[in-house]
Formats: C-alpha cells, structure tokens, sequence
C-alpha cells in the first residue's frame, strides 16, 4: 500500500533516526508486509519497523484516505 | 553502465588548499589517511578486506563493525591508510555509531592518525538514500571519494548510474566499485590518489533528501521491469521469514541444521587429527629418552594441544555456515523477529547481533553491544550475554555429548541444539530479572535495514572461517600450552614414593615371570597405574583436587574432575586438555585415544569417573557456569565496574551450581545414575 508520511509522533532522537534511515516527512513509502514488525520499502530500501515504532507514525494513503497506522 | 573513475582534476587540486592537506606525490608526504564512512550494509567492510586485505568482521546485516579497522591499502607510492569506521546513517545522531565517527573524524585514534580524506561508500541500489549521507560527509570540509558500491546488484536490478555525471553533481571523484566481486576497486585505488572537495554546503536534512533525489532521478537512468518481479519474490520471502509462526519454525529448522551438518561432516577431520596427535605422542614416547622431559612434551604438550585442537573442524564449520547465513540476508530478518521474542524479556532487537556473536565469543559480543543506543538496555544484554554458548564451550559440549550419546548422531544433534537453547533460555530469563531489579527498565524501539537476498559469498565465509581458526589455534598454542605445561608440572611433583601395594604387585610379577608371562604384565600393568594413581594423588594438583573436592561432591565430581572445572576457570576449553593430561598419569599412556581415555578414566574404587547423571550435570554446568577470566574483565570495562563482573560471576557459578545439582539428583530420581 503507498502512502506519504506525515508525521512521527516520537521522541525527537527517535525522530532523527527515522529520518537519516529515509523516513522523512513527506516521503512516500509502501507498507509491503506485516508480520513480527511491518515492512517497509522507502528509496529501494526495505525496513521492518516494529509494531509500537509504526504505531506513532501518522501517514496518509496515496489515494488521499488518512491513517494512523501503516 | 559507467566504469571509468569520474573524477574532478581541478578539485584534486583545491584539496592541497583545504583544511586538512593531501599531498600524496610528493617525497616524504605524509600519508592519506582516509576515514571509510558509510550506511551500515553498503559493503564498507567488505570493500575494506578488498583494498587492504584485511580480515574484518563482516556481515550482510547492520551493526557489525564496533571498532575502528586500521589498514593500509594495497596500493603503489606512498600507500594510503584506510580506517574502517561503523556504518551509521549519520553523522549528527545521539547515538554510539554516530559518535564514535565524529570523534574519530576529529581527534584520530587518542589524537594520533586524524584522517585528512574520507571514502565515503554509496550503496548503488538506493542511491537516493546514500547520497544524504554522502552530501553531510563531504560537506564537513575533508577532499574525498565515493565508492558507488554494490554495482554488480545494482547491475542485475537493471539500474544504469551515469557515473560521471554524478562526479560532477557531488563535486569529487566518483568510481563504481563491488567489494564482492573487486570490480573496479583498481580504479578506486588510484582514485584514492586525487580527492577532491565538494563544494556543495552544509544543510538541513529536508534540503539534503530533495537534493539527493533530484541527483538520483538525473543520474539512475533505468530501471529494469525485472525488478517488480523480484520484489514480489523478496516479499513472498519475507512473508514467511517474519511471519511470528513460519518465521519461528524456520529459525529453529535452519538453527538444527545447522548444528546437525556441523556434527556429521565434522568427524572426520577430527578422527584424523586425533589419530595424527595420538601417533605422534606414540612416537615422541619411542624415540626420547625416558623421563621428566619426555612426559612433558607427550603427556602435556602434545595431549594438552591436541584435546583442544581436535575441535577446530568444528569451529570452522559453525563459522563457515553462520557467515553464510549472514551474507545470504537472512540473519537480519532473524534480528528482527529475535525483537519480538526479546522484547517480553527486556531485550530490545538490536541485542540479537551481540547475542549471536557471543556464540563465537562473549568479549567482541560485549564490544558490539556499545551500538546498543539505550545505556541501560546495553547493560542488560552485557550481562547476560555469557549465557549464550560461546565457542570455548563447544570441545567441552563435543566431550560431554559424546559420553552421552555415542554413535546416535541424531540424539547427540538435538543435545547439542539443547545446549545452546539452555544457554539462551537462561540468558532471557536472566534478562527479565535484571530489568526488573538492578537494571530497571523496557527496551527502546526498533527500526531496522533489511538486506536484500543474495547469494552468499564463500570468500567471504572462507575468510571469517579463517580469521576464527586461526584465533582459536592461537589460544591453543599460547594460553592453553601455558596451562598444559603448569599443569603437568604440578600433575608430576613433588615426586613419591611408589605404595606398597604396587611393590607387591612388582614382586609378584618378577616371581611369576617364568611360569606365567601373561599374569606377570598384567601385574606390571596394575603396578604402573597404582603408581601413577598414587603419585598424582600426592602431587600438588592432587592436594589442590582433594582440597576443593567437597565443593563438588555433592554433584558427583571426583578430584579429578573438580581440577578440571578449577583450572577451567582461566578458559572453558582447558577442561578437556586437563582431563587429558590428568587422565594421561592415570590410564594408559599408549592409548591412542585421547577422549576414549577420558571416557574410561576410573576412580580409585575402579568406578568410572563420567557417569550419565555426572556428565549430564557437568554439561549443564558448562552451559551455565561463567568460566572465563578475561570476559569478567571485559565485563568490568565496558559495564563500568567490578562490581558488575562479580554480579555475573556470582549469578553464572551459582546457577550453574544448583542446576547441574538439579539434573543430577533428578536422573537419579528416575533411575539413571
């Protein structure tokens, strides 16, 4: 599923991180899996985020729908 | 496809003006040395053996360099000086990767060997992403030169990098590399030669990201539909490899694999080198003189090294095949499914890496747990990582299952597994009781990068299988001999006199010689194992043995046997070169198997020395017990204080203690004794 990111409700350490890894605001990514954590491709690059990490991290479909959750 | 250098002469150049001079022509130069930064898995360390020929710890998932790499590259002039640094994806976190860059690139190694260029390593796969960390690198004001690595991937991907054109956007030479393969690392060399300056500012990271994806839509000029499809592959892959059931059922079948191929192809190297060492001591014993030195050199040298070196094949083995699944992507899916069976216990996911590499040896694995970015959740996995079995453990393991389970390689696998379950089960439950007491708190999150599937290298998997061997056999030929020697020095003196009983037993034999030769060897025979008995009983081992015997007694240890666990103390393995040497004054020196001997030992009473419920208890013990002095004092430095090392060497010893007691007393409830 494609979406944008919109925002990360984290603690801003958490928040650097997530951006220097390529989860920037506005970057468009594609949730491709959920198993133990949900996988993500962002740029290329595939991560597993954990549940409770992808919990707080707001994105909004490409097809303009809103979710809280990847 | 590009493979030329792209470089810029003229920013070659203004590298002599920067602020850190690069002058690597002229006589007398001082070197370039290069700071080697990049993302965690864009191959630095691979790249890194590749152009100095190095054995670094190298790994297909992140987290893997914890220390600083120092070589120089195989390269003409005035050479170059390389330093392999931790992959982090940037330079400005809070976190240990990041600042252990930062202090290198500004103070060196304790302000010796400040890099004045950087190699900055771009993964050619994500090339948007890489070229972040490449603009905030380069724009610290040191020249330098990327290596667009992973081209062969990036190949296969159908991705097509104008090279020269992304020299010109970045402002420094820019020269498409493998690290795998070693196309193109020729180029590099001479790059390597000629950095430049960019001159692209400093910048936010909003700014950075737009500028590195603009740069890569300009320079990535195709993308193969092949692609799609490999993507649907990876994530089929992925489905089942993290799955929270199919993932776990996988991990435990490749883990049984693993050790059942290591326990079925490694017999014969052993065989045979058990068999060279036994002969070997046969012919040392025929061709010297009798007497103190010719013992020392049979009895303690050669049984003391070869009891240890006759579990090299297996090491080699579980080296080789962990490489492999690490180089294959695997293991960082494993970490992150590790996450969510760690997380109940307090241990985040990123512990999976020590965790793991504490299965070769506790010390790196402590060391890696510096990336662990929360202090108190590195504390936690610090402690509890001497658990996991490390690979000092593994000829003691081979010993003590092999009394067990003889000739029922199946049973003796699933023991084997059992061990190192035993290991990591007690290291979580230990973990879930220090996050509630000395170390309270829960794990931080967990993002983490996973690797693309590839086929694994075998230069790689060769070069850490041989890099680990060859450590081990450096242990074996320094401490381990050290230990042998003392041993048997204290296995021989003070010297006494032989008892009564086997003068008796001597006279008997010279009487009955004529009559009955047969009778009168086997006396002779009785009379030399009374003597040896009786002498080592006095030695000053003996008297250490018999001292401390009562410790043990209530787990079926005899003095021999608690010698063994005493001088294990200083290394795991020493265990089974001490029960050889020890067996060696006792049994019967000619034999040429050196663990039969053991197997067979015999108290005074004549009863055999391993029983089942005593080796199975000793081998819990081993799984349990912290025996090793040099952990515990890595312990002390990385945690901040002895009192941590005395914590985990307190908790481990008693531990294991009341296991090994519990196992005991529980196959004697049912029978087996």
């Amino acid at each position: 599923m494609p979406a944008r990111l919109d925002s990360a409700l984290l603690p801003a350490c958490d928040v650097a991180f997530l951006e220097a890894i390529g989860l920037v605001h506005g970057c468009t990514l594609c949730v491709r899996g959920r198993g133990c954590a949900f996988i993500v491709d962002v740029d290329s690059t595939r991560l597993a985020v954990a549940g409770s990490v992808a919990r707080r991290i707001m994105v909004s479909p490409l097809d303009g729908e809103r979710s809280a959750d990847p | 496809m590009s493979t030329a250098v792209a470089g810029c002469p003229a920013d070659a150049q203004r590298a002599s003006d920067s602020v850190h001079p690069v002058t690597p022509h002229a006589p007398h130069a001082p070197q370039v040395r290069y700071a080697l930064l990049g993302h965690p898995n864009t191959g630095r360390s691979t790249l890194f053996n590749r152009l100095c020929g190095l054995r670094t710890r190298t790994a297909n998932y992140p987290g893997t360099t914890t220390g600083i790499r120092v070589g120089r590259c195989k390269t003409g002039g005035n050479g170059v000086l390389l330093a392999d640094l931790p992959g982090t994806y940037s330079l400005d976190l809070d976190l240990p990767e990041s600042r252990i860059c930062r202090t290198y690139l500004e103070q060196g190694k304790a302000g010796r060997d400040v890099p004045n260029a950087v190699l900055v390593v771009a993964d050619a796969t994500c090339l948007a992403r890489s070229l972040v960390f490449v603009r905030e690198a380069l724009s610290r004001g040191r020249p330098g030169v990327v290596a667009l690595n992973k081209m062969d991937l990036a190949r296969r991907r159908g991705l097509t990098i104008d090279a020269p054109r992304l020299s010109r956007a970045i402002g420094c030479p820019v020269v498409p590399v493998s690290g795998r393969s070693g196309e193109g690392t020729d180029l590099l060399v001479e790059a390597l030669a000629a950095p430049a300056t960019t001159d692209l500012p400093a910048a936010g990271r909003t700014e950075m990201t737009a500028w590195a994806r603009r740069t890569a839509d300009a320079c990535v000029r195709e993308r193969s539909p092949a692609a799609g499809s490999r993507d649907v592959l990876t994530d089929r892959i992925d489905a089942v490899l993290t799955h929270p059931v199919g993932g776990v059922l996988v991990f435990c079948t490749v883990m049984t694999g693993l050790f059942m191929t290591i326990f079925s192809l490694a017999t014969v190297p052993m065989d045979l080198i058990e068999l060279l060492f036994g002969y070997t001591g046969q012919w040392v014993r025929a061709v010297m003189a009798p007497g103190a030195v010719r013992d020392l050199v049979s009895d303690g040298l050669i049984a003391g090294v070869a009891g240890t070196l006759v579990f090299l094949p297996q090491i080699c083995l579980l080296f080789f095949l962990i490489s492999l699944l690490e180089d294959s992507g695997y293991l960082a899916r494993a970490a992150f499914l590790a996450d969510r069976a760690l997380r109940p216990f307090g241990l985040p996911g990123h512990a999976f890496v020590p965790l793991l590499s504490a299965h070769a040896c506790a010390i790196p694995a402590m060391m890696s747990a510096r990336l662990i970015p929360d202090n108190r959740d590195r504390l936690a996995t610090i402690l509890v990582a001497p658990f996991m079995s490390c690979s000092a453990r593994l000829p003691v393991y081979v010993l003590l299952i092999g009394f067990l389970f003889p000739a029922r390689p199946f049973l003796a696998a699933m023991a084997f597994a059992g061990c190192y379950a035993l290991g990591a089960g007690a290291a979580v439950l230990t973990a879930l009781l220090v996050r509630r007491t000395v170390v309270r708190g829960r794990p931080g999150a967990m993002v983490l990068e996973l690797p693309p599937f590839q086929v694994p290298s075998m230069r790689t998997a060769l070069m850490v299988t041989a890099d680990r061997g060859l450590a081990f056999v450096r242990n074996a030929g320094t401490v381990i001999v050290a230990i042998c020697v003392v041993l048997w020095w204290m296995s021989a003196y003070p010297s006494t006199d032989p008892p009564a009983q086997a003068t008796a037993w001597r006279a008997e034999a010279r009487a009955v010689v004529d009559v009955d030769p047969q009778r009168a060897v086997d006396l002779e025979a009785r009379a030399g194992i009374a003597e040896s008995r009786h002498a080592l009983a006095n030695s000053f081992l003996g008297r250490l043995g018999h001292a401390v015997q009562p410790v043990f007694e209530p787990l079926g240890y005899d003095w021999t046997l608690s010698i063994g666990i005493l001088s294990s103390f200083a290394a795991r393995e020493v265990f089974v070169s001490t029960m050889i040497v020890i067996t060696g004054a006792t049994e019967d020196p000619d034999n040429a198997g050196l663990l039969e001997r053991i197997r067979t030992a015999t108290r005074a009473d004549g009863t055999p020395v391993f029983t089942m419920s005593t080796a199975a208890g000793l081998l819990v013990f081993y799984v349990l017990a912290m025996q090793c002095l040099p952990t515990l004092a890595v312990t002390r430095r990385e945690a901040g204080g002895w009192r941590w090392a005395a914590l985990q060497l307190v908790y481990m010893t008693a531990l294991a203690y009341v296991a090994a007691l519990g196992v005991r007393v529980g196959l004697q409830s049912i029978g087996i004794a």
